[in-house]
């Protein structure tokens, strides 16, 4: 065990330098990449319910904007700290690059626990926020967002704060509003969605319809239902569905071999994503202990659930039928597993990609607020295939060309492609 | 001047003179005494020299004169008289020195003076005469009431005047003199009092000191006091009947003001209706005499079916809501809000309704059926329901019934259960006794049928073995327990086929569950459900009620709007009114099939769009699009029902002097109270005992800062993550695999039996450095769930609560508790968690390397076989964690005041884990290995490490061959008849209701060869499974391990 305090940021930066190497990047490049641009910290008066006034500490961190204007969410977090909001706002840089939107990293942050805030303070908060950092954002300039915590209200607030001090309509200065309220259609979906667009793409390169695979998927929460509706949509077979049964504190996996009817199962779920285990039998499913969605004969595993769900010892029981694993989730397969994925030849599509659909759609959300125009939901769905379907085949080109793990060649792609705007702008 | 025009002066100033006197005498807000003194002022300006002339007046024993009557020369006295009899006089004087010249009188002067008497004499006789006519009659019809007349006027004129009345009545024998204190030898008679003399007495005691009016109104409220004694002789007889009483209440109501301090006679009835018809136990007859009128009770008389002789009363769960409603009926005068939360309409049947009917049915001889054995009662308990319930009710009950159905017509009825010893000085009995609902719907005979059927059962319910386990536990066997009924409207309206409130709940007066420190006790807590409450009364673990600090209800326990969907409740209860059913179903299929039709709907939910919470009014509200979420926002924001509740509480619990707890509903335009009863009970756990005389190397962390209540036994073992070694961890991988650890920890270690530390937040879902990664499921098995506080991390000294499964916590009823080492007053030791044996790399070697970080401590084999037990009290904001001599058994939730109870064990526990382990090997030598292809069986769990309880299953662990899915079915079939059967015994044995006893794991070669699942448990350290049968030759197993 090492000495040292986890540090996230140190750890972005770890995988950073990683990539540079590969790249050969200039050392200009690299100290310009390794760390933000801007950070500003600031503290937040704010008048409490009871008349009295506390202070929060809060962040504004913009990692690189050389591709666009920063993007990145707003978290309240009682132990927030400046490394978090570093390494956070470069993974942003990172993922905008992989998607291609012409958007940069940022993160923000609050020290509070809004558990102890009412809502009006919470309010007060949001638009103190806004009130010091008024001039540093805008739609052209650094679009907040979303994140711990934090929600649509708050950033209805924010926004609202933003245009009286700015004395006009600025709808684009952050994203995850309501609908109605200048967000967009089909945010819904987006996640679950654009993971099935980038399955779809790559079963297409390999020439195997989809309507001849099968998968498994663990979880079954929003976007683990949405990936599935997709997908059986397309004429893939769900075979076995797990999630977890509030009831009995534990896992179950739902198994049926004639492929499962999502709409069916959606209908008997709650809101923790448990889906009804006696009306499940009663629908003919077969019920599995919950981690047996794992050990399914099908040719895709979904993991969109957990993290760390993918182990060594998991990819050795894997059914050998396994051709590819797409992480829905953020981070479900350890470290160590990718070694051994690797070796098997099983395909592995990066949740860094896959999941992009979420902050593409944001990205979307923006750009129907700049122009004041809003699009139907297939329109949205529609720009979201194509902007995924696009990002994984240069992902995939690059992986096949250089024999790469798909893991790395999304991060590859991502870095060079800010190191060119980098250096196209003649900042390195 | 001439002469004549003097003598027409004269003759003036005597007329204005009597002008004057005339109008002091009519006026009757004067006191006598206070008009003579007047008088003596007046009369001299009658006469030829005012300034020279002085008047005295004596009345009975009193003389009124003018300053320095004394010095004056008495010039005339004219007598007062009253029938032929002189009364006093009045007289005129003259200090000659103030005179020029003669200082005889005129004639006219004479004749003035006369008058005069003669008015005064006129106006004490009219004074008189009512009072004395009055009190003749009753000196002829009642002398006993003159007597007690007099003796209410020495006490209320000693009041009034003071000790200057006294002697009015000192030759009267009204009472005796001297002390009733000290003597040992009998008292004297007192002598008959002259009627005649004392009426006297009255009369001018009445006459000297009191105005006329009051004097009047107070005779004539005495007297109707005394015919009141008609009442108190009707309350007095035991066996008057209750229709009796109700009509001489109503007699005496109408009659008689009460008055303000009740009188003495008011406080003996109300004593004596409480304690007939409430209850008899002192607090609860105080609180009653405090606020509660005469009157009040005709409301619970006119609708108690009683017996004829009428010895019950209506029980303690009807007393409570009774006595509640009253109190805030009368602080609704203070507090405006109050007057419109209404009470359902209620009918008592009485608990002696219950003695009839034994006698009715020759059921006598169940009186006696709590001495049985509790296996008897167990066993025969169903054949006392089929009993009951093909008994009948008495005529007379039958009959009162109809006229209950009559009042409440078709609204669907609750049946509930009111007992005498029921909400009693803290004993609950929750869910001991039944609660009936009752659609009450069809013919008038099937609704009448179905209302007998309901209160026969609850009859029977009162030989529930559950119940008289309670009552032996806490020493209430002996007590006279007889059952009430109370038959309420239930509170609602009609929505679709469903009849249900719009919401109903519980609400506490202190809050024991605080989710932020910002939330004081006294703010108290409000737990919400949509339709009937009993999902709100208890804690309902797939379920979360809508939890408010009330006091606050701005600082909501959910904050992002997944969570408040996540955590919003899921069911309701309804009463099915087509189906003639009382109903749990979802909520969605509620909303789906009847939403349109319940009003305000836009009022108790919100509507779940993308991640966004959006409160929508009655026009925007899609019920088939939009996707509903039941969060009562508009309720608690934009209504004043919050308020109310609070006001309620707080007005309750100050009135009792006691927090309380109250149930409501909200019928969609007034909340309806329900119960009301002290604090203490149901889901707040009763504060634990702080131990004063503990070692100081006894106690291992105590803790003073939001504190709930509650109390953990038994803790064998404790996990342990360090703050320092956590922080101290690089990489992410190795922050979860704490909490993977933990998760396995806590499928490993002995249910309810561990206690889990970690530094700040555990189940942290964002940054995993503050606090260990585990989700609930990780943690479900553990006792207490302890979160420190870490000095050394500078970003937040504030320990939030809110670990997001806050509310998964409650309905489990784990507990939680926040500890704040170094700070004043507590006591934490870091050397009991860091220096002891730790086991982690025994029980996970895979998590071995962890060994820094979590550590595992076994507390009896750490500290000579004691166990760690936590004691909780928010009353005292006192926790204490402290090494004792093993308790037998955890009793986490107890109900009830005497929590000493709890701690002596019973033996029987003992047994508990002996038949198990008995028949354990039972099931293992017979059981037929070869043919189910069963290698070993083995004994793991609570009945292996020997603390099994009542309420443990016995978990088997088989070491099978691959089995053919016959085989499989074979032995899991032999294996259920096995499971069922012990469960039926145990249930004989203890009452604790289990469908299956066994829970058996069946392991694989290869999963012992991998380790995995269970069969980890075969070559545990910490607690290894026991070998009671291996087949031989096969006994592959430890080879492997």
């Amino acid at each position: 065990m090492s000495g040292s305090t986890y540090n996230p940021f140190e750890i972005a930066q770890e995988q950073f330098d990683n990539v540079a190497e590969i790249l050969e990047l200039d050392s200009g490049t690299r100290e310009l990449l390794r760390q933000p641009m801007k950070e500003i910290h600031f503290t937040i008066p704010v008048k409490m319910d009871d008349g009295s006034t506390k202070v929060f500490k809060a962040f504004r961190i913009k990692h690189n904007d050389a591709r666009g204007p920063a993007k990145g969410g707003i978290r309240f977090h009682p132990h927030e700290t400046a490394d978090t909001v570093r390494a956070l706002s470069m993974w942003m840089t990172w993922k905008c690059a992989v998607v291609d939107i012409p958007l940069g990293g940022g993160k923000g942050g609050v020290v509070c626990d809004p558990h102890n805030l009412s809502k009006s303070e919470q309010e007060r908060l949001c638009r103190g926020y806004i009130r010091q950092l008024a001039n540093q954002l805008g739609p052209n300039l650094d679009v907040p967002a979303p994140d711990v915590m934090t929600n649509g209200q708050h950033m209805l607030w924010m926004l609202d704060e933003y245009e009286a001090i700015t004395g006009g309509r600025y709808p684009g200065m952050i994203t995850g509003k309501p609908v109605g309220m200048g967000g967009s259609l089909g945010r819904t979906e987006a996640t679950g969605f654009g993971v099935i667009y980038v399955l779809k793409s790559y079963l297409q390169e390999i020439g195997l319809p989809v309507a001849s695979t099968t998968a498994s998927i663990q979880g079954f929460g929003n976007v683990a239902e949405y990936a599935a509706r997709m997908y059986t949509e397309l004429g893939g077979k769900v075979i076995a569905v797990s999630c977890w049964n509030q009831k009995d504190a534990r896992s179950y996996t739902f198994k049926k071999q004639g492929g499962c009817d999502i709409d069916e199962l959606a209908a008997i779920k709650d809101s923790f994503g448990s889906i009804d285990k006696e009306r499940a039998l009663a629908l003919g499913y077969e019920l599995l202990p919950g981690e047996d969605w794992l050990k399914q004969d099908v040719d895709i595993l979904i993991p969109a659930a957990l993290e760390n769900q993918i182990t060594p010892e998991a990819v050795k029981n894997l059914s050998s039928q396994v051709k590819i694993i797409c992480e829905a989730a953020n981070g479900p397969t350890t470290p160590d597993s990718d070694p051994l994925i690797q070796e098997r030849g099983i395909m592995l599509l990066p949740d860094f990609l896959c999941n992009a659909g979420g902050v593409t759609c944001s990205y979307f959300e923006q750009v129907q607020c700049n122009m004041n125009y809003f699009w139907g939901k297939d329109e949205v769905l529609e720009k979201l295939e194509y902007a995924m379907t696009k990002a994984f085949h240069a992902v995939y080109k690059l992986a096949v060309e250089k024999d790469l793990y798909m893991r790395n060649a999304a991060y590859i792609i991502a870095i060079n492609r800010v190191s060119d705007a980098v250096k196209l702008r003649g900042w390195a | 001047m001439n002469n004549y025009d003097s003598q027409l002066y004269e003759r003036a100033k005597e007329l204005e003179c009597l002008y004057q006197v005339d109008e002091v005498l009519q006026n009757k807000g004067l006191t006598l005494p206070d008009a003579m003194k007047k008088l003596v002022e007046l009369i001299p300006l009658g006469f030829t020299q005012p300034p020279a002339c002085r008047a005295q007046i004596s009345l009975w024993n009193e003389t009124y004169s003018s300053e320095d009557f004394s010095q004056a020369q008495v010039l005339y006295r004219s007598p007062l008289k009253i029938a032929d009899e002189q009364i006093g006089e009045v007289a005129v004087g003259c200090i000659c020195e103030l005179v020029d010249g003669d200082c005889s009188l005129l004639i006219n002067e004479i004749k003035l003076l006369d008058t005069i008497a003669q008015r005064i004499s006129q106006m004490t006789l009219e004074k008189q005469r009512e009072l004395l006519v009055m009190l003749d009659m009753l000196s002829n019809i009642d002398p006993d009431m003159l007597l007690r007349i007099g003796e209410k006027m020495r006490i209320y004129l000693k009041k009034k005047v003071g000790a200057e009345a006294d002697h009015l009545f000192d030759d009267i024998n009204l009472e005796l003199k001297g002390s009733y204190g000290e003597l040992n030898t009998p008292m004297a008679k007192p002598s008959l009092t002259d009627a005649a003399d004392l009426r006297t007495k009255l009369v001018a005691a009445a006459a000297a000191f009191l105005p006329q009016g009051d004097m009047y109104e107070l005779i004539s409220r005495w007297i109707k006091e005394q015919r009141v004694l008609a009442l108190v002789k009707t309350i007095d007889n035991k066996d008057t009947s209750i229709r009796n009483i109700l009509d001489a209440l109503r007699r005496y109501t109408k009659e008689v003001k009460s008055s303000n301090p009740p009188s003495t006679i008011e406080t003996w009835l109300i004593a004596e209706l409480a304690h007939r018809f409430l209850s008899t136990d002192e607090d609860t007859i105080n609180l009653v005499l405090d606020n509660l009128k005469i009157a009040d009770f005709e409301s619970i008389l006119e609708r108690i079916i009683g017996s004829s002789t009428s010895r019950g009363n209506i029980g303690g769960k009807g007393a409570g809501l009774f006595i509640a409603k009253q109190i805030l009926r009368q602080a609704a005068e203070a507090y405006p809000e109050l007057r419109d939360i209404r009470t359902p309409l209620t009918w008592y049947l009485a608990t002696d309704k219950m003695v009839d009917f034994l006698h009715y049915n020759n059921l006598e001889e169940l009186n006696s059926y709590k001495y049985n054995s509790l296996f008897d009662i167990r066993n025969t308990y169903d054949n006392v329901v089929s009993r009951i319930k093909n008994a009948s009710l008495p005529p007379h009950t039958v009959q009162m019934l109809h006229v209950v159905l009559e009042e409440m017509g078709d609204v669907p009825l609750i049946v509930r259960s009111s007992s005498l010893l029921e909400d009693q000085r803290g004993d609950a009995f929750s869910g001991k006794y039944k609660s009936l609902f009752l659609p009450n719907k069809g013919t008038r005979n099937q609704r009448l049928e179905a209302l007998k059927d309901a209160i026969l059962e609850v009859y029977s319910s009162m030989y529930n073995p559950d119940a008289i386990q309670y009552r032996l536990e806490r020493g209430l066997l002996n007590s006279i327990e007889q059952m009430g009924i109370l038959i309420q409207e239930v509170i609602g309206c009609r929505v679709g086929k469903y009849y249900l409130p719009a919401f109903s709940g519980v609400a506490f007066s202190h809050n024991l569950l605080r989710w932020s420190p910002r939330i004081r006790r006294e703010d108290g807590l409000l737990r919400l459900v949509m339709g009937l409450g009993t999902r709100a009364v208890d804690r309902v673990k797939d379920d979360y009620p809508i939890l408010v600090s009330l006091g606050q209800p701005e600082l909501t326990i959910n904050q992002t709007p997944d969570d408040i969907r996540h955590y919003s409740p899921k069911y309701i209860d309804l009463i099915n009114l087509e189906e003639n059913r009382f109903e749990t179903i979802e909520v969605s299929r509620f909303l789906r099939e009847a939403g349109d039709q319940l009003p305000d709907l836009h009022k108790y939910v919100s509507v779940y769009n993308e991640g966004f919470i959006e409160n929508k009014n009655s026009y925007s509200l899609d019920i088939k699009k939009d996707e509903l979420v039941v969060t009562f926002q508009h309720i608690l924001t934009s209504s004043d029902i919050p308020k109310k509740i609070k006001l309620m509480l707080d007005v309750l619990s100050k009135k009792m002097d006691n927090p309380v707890d109250i149930e409501f509903a909200y019928d969609g335009s007034e909340i309806y109270l329900l119960q009301c009863r002290p604090q203490g009970s149901g889901l707040n756990s009763i504060p634990a005992p702080i131990p004063q005389n503990l070692q100081h190397q006894d106690i291992v962390f105590t803790a003073n800062r939001y504190i709930s209540n509650g109390l953990v036994n038994g803790i064998t073992h404790v996990v342990f993550v360090d703050g320092e070694g956590y922080r101290a961890l690089s990489s992410l991988k190795e922050l979860y695999s704490v909490g993977e650890a933990v998760g396995q920890l806590n499928q490993i270690l002995p249910r309810r039996k561990f206690i889990l530390i970690g530094p700040g937040r555990w189940g942290s879902r964002g940054d995993v450095r503050l606090g260990v990664r585990v989700t609930f499921s990780d943690i479900s098995g553990t006792a207490a769930l302890i979160e420190v506080a870490g000095a050394k991390n500078s970003y937040s000294p504030e320990l939030s609560f809110g670990t997001h499964f806050f509310q998964d916590l409650v309905e489990s009823g784990i507990f939680y508790i926040p500890l704040y080492p170094g700070s004043h007053g507590t006591v934490w030791k870091e050397g009991f968690f860091k220096s002891n044996h730790n086991l982690l790399g025994r029980i996970l070697p895979d998590f071995a390397w962890l060994s820094d970080v979590i550590r595992v401590i076994d507390v009896p084999a750490s500290c000579f076989g004691q166990t760690l037990s936590i004691h909780m009290n928010s009353d005292q904001e006192k926790a204490v964690a402290f090494l004792t001599k093993p308790e037998p058994a955890a009793y986490s939730h107890p109900e009830g005041s005497d929590i000493q109870r709890f701690f002596q064990k019973t033996q029987e526990d003992q047994g508990h884990w002996q038949w198990r382990h008995y028949m354990a090997q039972q099931i293992a030598d017979t059981m037929d290995m070869e043919g189910f292809g069963v290698k070993g069986v083995y004994l793991i769990g609570s009945v292996n490490t020997g603390d099994a309880g009542m309420g443990s299953d016995i978990d088997l662990l088989l070491h099978i061959n691959e089995l053919s899915q016959e085989q499989k079915c074979t032995l899991e079939g032999w294996l259920d008849g096995w499971s069922r059967a012990l469960a039926k015994i145990n249930y004989l044995q203890t009452g604790h209701v289990m469908n299956k006893m066994l829970d058996v794991h069946m392991v694989t070669d290869q999963d012992i060869r991998e380790g995995s699942s269970f069969a980890v448990k075969i070559n545990s350290l910490l607690d290894p499974a026991a070998p009671l049968r291996i087949l031989s030759g096969k006994t592959g197993l430890t080879d492997n391990l």
